[in-house]
């Protein structure tokens, strides 16, 4: 999968958790998903279930660790589609 | 994968546990049966249960749990409801029990805080629907000479499913704690007469509590209790009301 159709897919997801719109009209990879965002911590597990069931892939809570922005997110999920 | 719910009750194969499975089972689920070192107890109990299936593992080893995990996806490929109901206990007063000793009961409570987070996180949240039925204790709640570590450990456990339950708001997510009395089990079986007697007075139903009597409340809160979330129901025959 290109990588701007996985970012499209990150956005998509992450659209219904933003509290902060004017970022996301300016969103890109470097776009920090808490700080910008204004996604609220507590559902982050929410977002990454969604990104698991997009995109058919399994995320360990280790790699939950390693994304804050938007393109780590993106990055993520191509390194496990592989 | 059926549209069958599927049940998970950890310590199922002896006593509460397998009383627990059996009134699932009956109540329409597919039931889990997990055990530890119960092999032929848990088999027997597979054969009683239709559809139902068995996972070895000890709790109290993480990689134990990931592989329960990994048998439970394939298996069943959800959880709808998980009974925490393996318990370990070492009688013994404080001042004559070993710090190994009580790091083997502590290990429980650890065990089952890493398996509510491993289903939770692999089934319950994405569905946004569960019940998690922890087993506590009234010992957890009035005490019990010889059980300092067990009662710490089940006295969490209740603390565990009030802050669960917290946590999980704006979720279909009900957490909620059982806390039998003094249940006949093989564990009460063990006790010499005269404790057995001192126990039966403090009860005013005069009686100790059947397991299927606690499996009922489990069921209760696995099926129906729709509006109870957070909460301790004891069910004790009287000696203890919260």
């Amino acid at each position: 999968m290109e990588q701007s159709a996985v970012m499209e897919g990150v956005v998509k997801i992450l659209t219904p958790w933003v509290k902060n719109d004017e970022a996301l009209k300016g969103v890109s990879m470097e776009t920090n998903i808490l700080d910008d965002l204004k996604v609220n911590s507590a559902r982050l597990v929410d977002v990454v279930i969604a990104f698991e069931d997009e995109f058919d892939i399994e995320i360990d809570d280790e790699d939950v660790d390693t994304v804050n922005t938007v393109g780590d997110a993106v990055q993520l999920i191509s390194s496990k589609l592989g | 994968m059926s549209e069958q719910p599927v049940a998970l009750v950890t310590g199922a194969a002896t006593g509460i546990g397998a009383a627990c499975a059996r009134q699932l089972c009956a109540e329409g689920f597919r039931v889990g049966v997990h055990y530890r070192s119960s092999a032929e107890k848990a088999k027997k109990l597979l054969a009683e249960l239709p559809g139902a299936f068995g996972i070895q593992a000890d709790l109290t080893v993480s990689e134990e749990v990931d592989g329960l995990m990994g048998r439970l996806k394939e298996e069943a490929g959800t959880v709808d409801v998980l009974v925490n109901n393996a318990g370990y206990n070492i009688n013994a007063p404080m001042l004559a029990m070993k710090l190994e000793q009580y790091d083997a009961v502590a290990a429980m409570a650890r065990g089952t805080w890493y398996l509510s987070k491993g289903v939770l996180r692999r089934f319950m949240l994405r569905k946004n629907r569960g019940r998690i039925i922890n087993i506590s204790s009234v010992v957890g709640h009035t005490g019990n000479p010889g059980q300092v570590p067990y009662t710490m450990v089940k006295a969490g456990l209740d603390a565990f499913t009030k802050s669960l339950a917290q946590e999980l708001a704006g979720r279909e997510i009900l957490v909620n704690s059982v806390a039998p009395g003094f249940i006949d089990t093989e564990m009460t079986e063990e006790l010499p007469d005269e404790v057995k007697a001192a126990i039966l007075a403090r009860i005013p139903q005069g009686r100790m509590g059947r397991a299927e009597e606690v499996a009922d409340a489990v069921a209760f809160l696995a099926t129906r209790g729709h509006y109870v979330n957070g909460s301790v129901l004891h069910v004790n025959g009287g000696m203890y009301g919260g």
